[in-house]
């Protein structure tokens, strides 16, 4: 696992409070018990946080999976 | 594994929301015993509140929401807070359970729908009156304010929105026994006016700071403000008012500033609810003072002008000297020899604190949690209610394992942070400021002298004697009422009942004719100890019941239930009841007056549960008590 994905993978373990969870690229929000709109907001802000990123406001409910999020985020890093 | 995982990376956020790395440690330190040793795992998740990641608080909530039972268990009481808002409340709520957890608070929480404070508030038969809340909280923001961007009569737009909360507030007060915590309204920069806007009287900015200003000056008295409006400063606007998160989740408080947000509401809410910290324990060398003065001596010490550290040294102690004089006691707990611990207290010429400021000074070589067991004796109070500050990790250490009901204050190792340290712990959180918190060192310090006194006369009769005290006797009144609400609500171990009541239902009270009220002052050769005695009686059928009797631990020991007894058996039999009857409700503080009633001549009556019932026949005489002249008001 790279290093963005496991700064991704930490952020959800706590902010779902589930120590044992797992994602990859393909995790969607259906996967993932827990993860629900209230939940994403909480994961967007934490990841911010993580990265020192910001999202736009419409970019929020745009990403299909986690690794559209992990793109996004290596993107955001890369400028 | 986790640990690992949560614990080796560091952030890149905003600098003021940099996660900071101790809080995650503890988290993961929490989760990994969560199942072995959960009351540790709950002190662990505890020390999250003392920073603002938002992860981490999450974290936290979670693993309190699991060991939901031992939480329970390990709090020092439970609450029913209902949390009314203006915004989006769930993750607000979710963090005040671990903020209140960590002021020793079991939370039971509703919580409204969206926007649903007027219509919760104002039906009396909403669900949130249904749960029967200790407190309310109207967690609103600044979009709930109804100001116009521009008024032509800003003084009237600002007193009628000042009416349309505190009626809110009225109406709380008056379907239900609980307080109110009012969150206040973050004024947002002005985009139009800019730097002009603080001159205009007429802008929405200016009006909500007027209103922020009228509500904290008609709170009191069961209503509580936590300044918002400060903390966003503190905290950033910038960041406080992320308006994405409005837009996509209606969230007003953006998810940063949550954790300030909900420690210092718990804090309030701790205050409300008596549980304010009464005493600051501290340390001498590098906490008081920069060096060690055994070994470098008075002249070689870092405090006032002359090196950062000294300045810095002086300002702690010029702050705990503020605390001391709103009423929180000092006492000093150091290792050293006693009579050099007191050099500089008396020569000098920084030291911004003195002998006279200090309730119960121990320096010794013994452990400080033994020393620290001593104080709490010496001045009659629980160790719940201290606080310890020490620059000396090992003691801090050994502090909170042998003694986990004493908070412990993580001071940095620089001491200009010192102040900052303790001022946001929150442990000292006060509601309203009484004329006898004003006084109080001189109270516990003249009660430090009789104990002097005790030691000399040959018989706990020539003490009492010796003391020449004076009661004066008299009916509550508004002058003593804040006194009687703190009296009431703040004390725990001279209280039979533990009924909190609230201004309002004093106020009651005081109204209704058939129920009689005793307030009692205390004055001796010595200390004029004021206000620290109530007393609520109620008729039940031919009998006479003692609803509330409340006294300051102060006055434990000087006989003063002899003479509210007097007075109770005096205003039985003025009024024609044939029998009084007193109950003890047994708490985790009350042990002192278990045998109250059976000490003062109470036949025991069956149990009702775990309350014990007393029975006294009112004599056609009143028995005297010979050491305290009465005085009736």
């Amino acid at each position: 696992m790279d290093d963005q994905a496991d700064r991704i993978q930490s952020v959800f373990r706590l902010v779902l409070g589930d120590p044992a969870l797992v994602v990859t690229d393909t995790t969607t929000a259906a996967d993932v018990e827990g993860w629900d709109s209230l939940a994403h907001i909480n994961l967007m802000f934490s990841l911010e946080m993580e990265f020192g990123i910001q999202f736009a406001g419409n970019e929020f409910a745009r990403f299909t999976d986690v690794g559209d999020l992990r793109r996004a985020i290596e993107v955001k890093l890369r400028f | 594994m986790i640990g690992s995982a949560l614990g080796d990376r560091p952030g890149h956020g905003a600098a003021s929301l940099l996660p900071n790395m101790t809080e995650r440690d503890n988290l993961s330190a929490a989760l990994s015993i969560e199942h072995d040793d959960p009351d540790r795992a709950l002190r662990l998740a505890k020390r999250i509140v003392e920073g603002t990641d938002f992860a981490a608080w999450k974290g936290g909530s979670a693993l309190l929401s699991r060991l939901a039972n031992d939480a329970r268990r390990t709090a020092k009481r439970t609450a029913r807070v209902a949390v009314v808002g203006s915004y989006t409340t769930t993750q607000f709520v979710d963090l005040l359970r671990l903020a209140a957890y960590r002021y020793g608070i079991h939370l039971e929480t509703y919580e409204a729908g969206f926007d649903q404070y007027r219509q919760e508030i104002l039906q009396s038969d909403s669900e949130m009156y249904r749960i029967d809340p200790d407190v309310v909280v109207l967690a609103v923001h600044d979009g709930a304010v109804e100001l116009p961007d521009r008024s032509s009569d800003p003084e009237a737009e600002v007193a009628s929105e000042t009416v349309r909360w505190t009626a809110l507030w009225r109406h709380i007060a008056e379907s239900s026994s609980a307080r109110v915590v009012q969150h206040n309204f973050v004024v947002r920069p002005d985009p139009v006016h800019g730097n002009l806007a603080k001159s205009l009287t007429n802008t929405r900015g200016s009006m909500i700071a007027a209103t922020n200003a009228a509500l904290a000056a008609a709170a009191g008295g069961g209503v509580a403000v936590v300044d918002c409006d400060m903390l966003a400063s503190r905290i950033g606007k910038d960041v406080w008012l992320d308006d994405r998160y409005w837009q996509i989740a209606k969230q007003a408080v953006s998810l940063g500033a949550l954790p300030l947000l909900a420690r210092h509401t718990a804090a309030v809410i701790a205050a409300q609810l008596g549980l304010s910290h009464k005493v600051l324990v501290l340390d001498l060398d590098n906490t008081l003072w920069g060096g060690t003065i055994g070994d470098d001596g008075i002249e070689r010490l870092a405090l006032g002008a002359g090196s950062a550290a000294g300045e810095a040294y002086a300002a702690f102690q010029r702050y705990c000297k503020s605390l001391s004089e709103r009423g929180v006691l000092l006492a000093v707990c150091s290792k050293n020899d006693p009579e050099v611990a007191r050099e500089p207290f008396r020569s000098h010429p920084d030291m911004a604190l003195s002998e006279d400021d200090i309730a119960a000074f121990v320096a010794n070589w013994e452990p400080k949690p033994d020393n620290l067991r001593q104080v709490a004796e010496n001045l009659d109070l629980g160790l719940d209610s201290f606080v310890f500050v020490d620059d000396n990790p090992a003691e801090r250490e050994i502090v909170r394992q042998l003694l986990p009901e004493v908070e412990v204050v993580e001071l940095p190792s620089d001491p200009s942070g010192y102040i900052a340290a303790v001022a946001d712990s929150l442990l000292f959180e006060m509601v309203a400021i009484t004329d006898e918190d004003r006084q109080r060192t001189h109270h516990y310090r003249a009660r430090s002298s009789t104990r002097g006194l005790l030691e000399t006369a040959s018989s706990i009769e020539e003490f009492h004697a010796s003391l020449s005290m004076e009661a004066e006797l008299f009916a509550f009144d508004e002058t003593h009422l804040p006194r009687v609400v703190q009296l009431v609500n703040k004390t725990n171990q001279f209280n039979l009942t533990t009924r909190r009541h609230g201004e309002e239902s004093l106020r009651a009270y005081m109204a209704d004719p058939s129920t009689f009220t005793l307030a009692l002052r205390l004055r001796d050769r010595l200390a004029d100890h004021g206000l620290i005695a109530a007393v609520v009686a109620v008729p039940a059928d031919d009998a006479f019941e003692i609803d509330t009797w409340v006294m300051s631990c102060r006055v434990i020991g000087r006989t003063v239930e002899r003479t509210v007894l007097g007075w109770l058996i005096d205003t039985a039999r003025d009024r024609g009841f044939r029998r009084i009857i007193g109950r003890y409700i047994p708490t985790p503080k009350n042990a002192l007056v278990s045998g109250l009633f059976g000490d003062l001549g109470f036949e025991r009556g069956p149990n009702n549960g775990e309350t014990q019932t007393w029975h006294l026949a009112v004599p056609p005489s009143t028995p005297l008590n010979p050491f305290i002249e009465v005085h009736n008001g």
